[in-house]
């Protein structure tokens, strides 16, 4: 990543998504929560804000939809339910998994686009539904709908051939976007050049520009005040549009632009019996499936008619609708008819609000037409029945199908009377009929069938109405980890080098005679001293984090897995300030994890079994931190069904984990750490969650890597607690240097039990095996330089053995060694390089006069 | 030179600017029968449009770029002739 913008980019992404999924669950418990709502809407906007200067629409794309839906949410438009956190928690995790992409190049996945769309639309559904049941209601103008349709009438400067050009862009699949841009009269003063910005906008497939007044005549024209303005058509996304188009945003009205709205059909109506054979025969192929039958028979019509005509014109645009690769039936039928009707109407059921009123007008020019038709001189049997049945065909794309009789018995009267009369008093009725009919009927319509949300596209100036709200930027400085270790690792060398300073000193007076010197040099000494131990605490109270870091998980985790499980479960966390150094802290997540899992999904019974043990149906599980001299101590506590330790002997026993007479002689409690066992599982089934049995020998063995204990207690029906503690530094860690084999040993403290000398005649041969007995225990002895594969020092018969009695996986043993040296803190670096692979060493550790001390994995050399 | 003047006729070369529309309006409104030769033209400045959009003199040729020369006509009244 050289980016050095996206490498803050991700830490603060990575933050706002934690303080959003945060927010959203504070949401959830409750949806009345202002400030929680804000909080969220911040974080998802700063989000959407902040990926703008990347490469990575999708993930805008992703995170504007949301904001969207937190806007609706924050205008109280929709509830706030628990499916509705579950969508927008799925974003944000997707948000977040491309965040945290190991293999990002600073650009997203392929599938990115996809899945965002596919969120997107989600989210953007649910903006939608409310936004329809809001038709009627309130029409705030803060809370605009999210979507917007185009008006037709910004369409009306573009050719026919431009628009059956995006026309067939959108057939084959595109979307496809119009843009009016009205640059203000000043803007050449500011730098502006809208004419070269838009001939620039991506995908761009067509632009007029008008002039915004008439111009003043050439003497008084003033060439530096803009009186144009742009219609363009793009089939660039939205978001890219809106990206070129950044700086101008606020004079450019956006809209998705849907086939329909393209059509247009120039030229004289006519009436020719040809087309309504052409009409009933392609409405035949086109319920068969057959788009080909359709395109030859149009096809063949244009060539037969000529130009000039409006249902010519149509048959053009079906030819087009059909030509697409998988052509849109309902589209397709809308051009049938209109070839007979002279303009298209929307023929689906879904006639969506807005459609509906712009079908109005068409409406009434069709009828309008034929009432010319009737009207004039040339009255024919054959015109009113034509009449009629563009009228019926009327009806039935409108759904009015009852009307079709009326209709036609009207046409009938007309033709028994010789005179239009008739009918053309039931087009009077016909029309207000119409309407009120769609009035009644189209409304609910529009409700439970919203319009498919691929084309409408949310307006993207609203986000920008939150531009008073200012967030006060945290006093913290982001700083690499790196940095840090870096700044330790030189402290620790400082350490070193100082104590440097005696022997300079003692050269001063021993070498030179210099004992003024030599005192002013341990004066210096003692102050760089001080200062370095100061150095050193306060770098180490730098690595201190906070366990929330931890702990913020796990409201987001009890919560999903509860509602997995269909539990009920409170989550208490409890001493979530309580600071640790960061290695501590972040390794402490998976154990975490493991043990919050296990009490879900086994301790915790569900509401039913908790009411019949009398138990409230909500199950408490309390996590908390707190710290015990030099350790921090996290306990995870469940009020659930606990751990019988009768099932864990016969379980282990039927796993052959242990023998039947072993089982029989444990404690209650050593039966329950039975389940620190590699490989045991009490759970009948393994689930998605826990019980494969990895669990928690997992847990232990990571604690104890990182210098911990874990510790279980349970009482059957009423719950288990696990205690964990750790130390609270990785850093420094205290060792006892030992001599052995010749050579100095660092071993660590926390597993030494006691130093005693003992006479070489306590010490017992059993076989082959040395041991000795210390306060009535058999301790086995290893000699220390076997183990290091290094000749016994020889020494005197009767001189006492120095014995260090270590406790390692739970058992004692006596490590006999040459002398014991003091303890102290080191800073224990892993063995690197080649010696990496070496075992039986902790790591390395330099000493004050520059030795290098190792330090001893009793663990491993055991 | 962006901006050429030969006898009645201006020529609108390479990329112009936004300061060549006062003395492309200037030019245009003195002269008699205003012509303007846009082949050469690559871009132009909104303003310039302007200009040729108020004044519409006769275009003698149109820029290569397509949707710039379709704006240029749309907008000055076409090709002269």
């Amino acid at each position: 990543m050289t980016n050095p913008l996206l490498a803050r980019f991700i830490p603060e992404a990575r933050d706002l998504i934690q303080t959003s999924a945060f927010g959203l669950l504070k949401l959830e418990k409750n949806p009345d929560d202002d400030e929680a709502v804000n909080e969220v809407f911040r974080a998802v906007h700063t989000l959407k804000g902040s990926s703008g200067l990347f490469e990575v629409l999708a993930l805008t794309r992703l995170v504007h939809a949301a904001e969207d839906l937190l806007v609706a949410i924050r205008a109280d438009q929709i509830e706030l339910d628990s499916d509705l956190v579950d969508m927008l928690l799925e974003s944000l995790d997707q948000v977040s998994a491309w965040i945290e992409d190991p293999d990002r190049s600073e650009s997203l996945p392929h599938d990115a686009d996809g899945v965002s769309n596919r969120l997107a639309r989600d989210l953007r559904a649910r903006v939608k539904l409310s936004g329809d049941a809001d038709h009627q209601g309130t029409s705030d103008p803060a809370a605009a709908p999210a979507e917007q349709r185009i008006d037709p009438a910004w369409l009306d400067v573009f050719s026919e051939a431009q628009r059956l050009a995006a026309f067939q862009r959108i057939v084959a699949g595109e979307s496809i976007l119009a843009a009016r841009y009205e640059p203000l009269e000043d803007c050449f003063f500011r730098g502006a050049d809208p004419l070269g910005l838009v001939l620039k906008t991506p995908g761009l497939l067509a632009v007029v520009a008008q002039p915004a007044a008439p111009f003043a005549p050439v003497e008084d024209l003033d060439p530096y005040l803009c009186n144009l303005r742009f219609t363009l058509l793009t089939s660039a996304p939205r978001t890219e549009v809106e990206h070129h188009l950044r700086y101008e945003l606020e004079h450019v009205t956006i809209a998705s632009v849907m086939a329909a709205d393209l059509i247009v059909l120039a030229g004289e109506p006519t009436n020719a019996p040809v087309l309504d054979d052409f009409r009933e025969e392609a409405l035949r192929l086109l319920g068969e499936g057959d788009f080909a039958g359709v395109l030859a028979g149009a096809v063949t019509l244009i060539d037969l008619m000529g130009h000039g005509l409006a249902a010519v014109a149509a048959l053009r645009w079906l030819c087009v609708a059909l030509e697409a690769s998988e052509p849109d039936g309902r589209l397709v039928a809308g051009l049938i008819e209109a070839t007979t009707l002279g303009a298209y109407v929307d023929p689906g059921a879904d006639i969506a609000l807005p459609l509906a009123a712009e079908a109005e007008e068409t409406i009434r020019a069709i009828l309008s037409a034929q009432r010319k038709c009737l009207g004039g001189g040339d009255f024919g049997d054959s015109r009113i029945a034509s009449s009629a049945r563009v009228i019926g065909n009327l009806a039935t794309s409108l759904r009015r199908e009852p009307l079709v009789p009326e209709i036609v018995a009207t046409m009938e009267a007309s033709l028994a009377e010789g005179s239009p009369a008739p009918f053309l008093r039931c087009l009077d009725r016909l029309e207000t009929l119409l309407f009120t009919a769609t009035d009644a009927t189209a409304q609910p319509l529009g409700m439970q069938d919203p319009p498919p949300a691929s084309a409408p596209v949310a307006e993207p100036s609203k986000s920008e109405t939150q531009g008073g709200e200012t967030r006060t930027a945290a006093k913290v400085l982001r700083v690499d980890q790196a940095k840090i270790d870096l700044l330790m690792n030189l402290i620790g060398e400082l350490v070193v080098s100082k104590n440097g300073l005696p022997f300079l000193a003692k050269r001063a007076e021993e070498v030179h005679g210099s004992r003024e010197m030599s005192r002013e040099i341990k004066d210096q000494f003692a102050v760089i001293d001080r200062l370095s131990q100061e150095m050193q605490a306060a770098i180490m109270q730098v690595r201190m984090l906070p366990v929330s870091g931890v702990f913020d998980r796990f409201p987001r985790l009890v919560r999903d897995l509860a509602r997995k499980l269909a539990k009920e479960i409170e989550l208490v966390i409890e001493g979530e300030e309580t600071a640790a150094d960061k290695t501590i802290v972040e390794a402490l997540g998976d154990p975490l994890l493991h043990i919050v899992r296990n009490s879900l999904d086994h301790g915790v019974e569900s509401p039913a079994d908790r009411i019949a043990a009398g138990k409230p149906s909500k199950a408490t599980i309390l996590l908390r931190a707190s710290q015990e001299a030099d350790n921090v101590v996290i306990e995870i506590h469940d009020d659930g069904k606990g751990i019988d330790p009768a099932k864990m002997r016969a379980s282990a026993v039927a796993k052959g984990v242990i023998a039947k007479e072993q089982a029989d002689r444990l404690t209650d409690q050593e039966a329950i750490n039975l389940i620190f066992h590699p490989g045991f599982s009490t759970a009948k089934e393994v689930s998605d969650l826990s019980g494969r049995g990895v669990g928690m020998d997992v847990v232990r063995t990571t604690i104890e890597k990182l210098g911990g204990r874990v510790q279980v207690t349970s009482q059957v029906g009423k719950g288990t607690q696990t205690k964990l503690s750790l130390p609270l530094s990785m850093a420094v860690t205290r060792v006892m240097m030992i001599e052995a084999a010749g050579s100095l040993y660092g071993v660590p403290m926390d597993l030494i039990v006691e130093t005693v000398r003992i006479a070489p005649d306590r010490i017992r041969t059993i076989k082959h095996a040395e041991a000795f007995i210390l306060r009535d225990a058999l301790i086995p002895l290893v000699r220390m330089s076997k183990l290091l594969g290094h000749p016994a020092r020889l020494r005197a018969a009767d001189s006492e053995e120095a014995v260090l009695v270590c406790r390692v996986e739970g058992r004692n043993v006596g490590l006999v060694i040459d002398n014991f040296r003091e303890g102290m803190d080191v800073i224990l670096k892993p063995l690197e390089g080649i010696v990496a692979a070496v075992p039986g060493y902790l790591g390395t550790a330099l000493l004050g006069d520059g030795r290098v001390l190792l330090v001893l994995d009793l663990k491993e050399l055991l | 030179m962006p901006l050429r003047f030969e006898e009645d006729c201006a020529h609108l070369e390479g990329h112009c600017v936004v300061d060549e529309a006062l003395p492309l309006l200037e030019f245009l409104k003195d002269a008699a029968i205003p012509e303007v030769e846009l082949a050469a033209c690559d871009s132009m400045h909104t303003s310039l449009l302007q200009v040729l959009a108020a004044v519409r003199p006769k275009m003698l040729s149109l820029p290569t770029e397509p949707q710039l020369a379709g704006l240029v006509v749309s907008l000055g009244g076409g090709l002269a002739p």
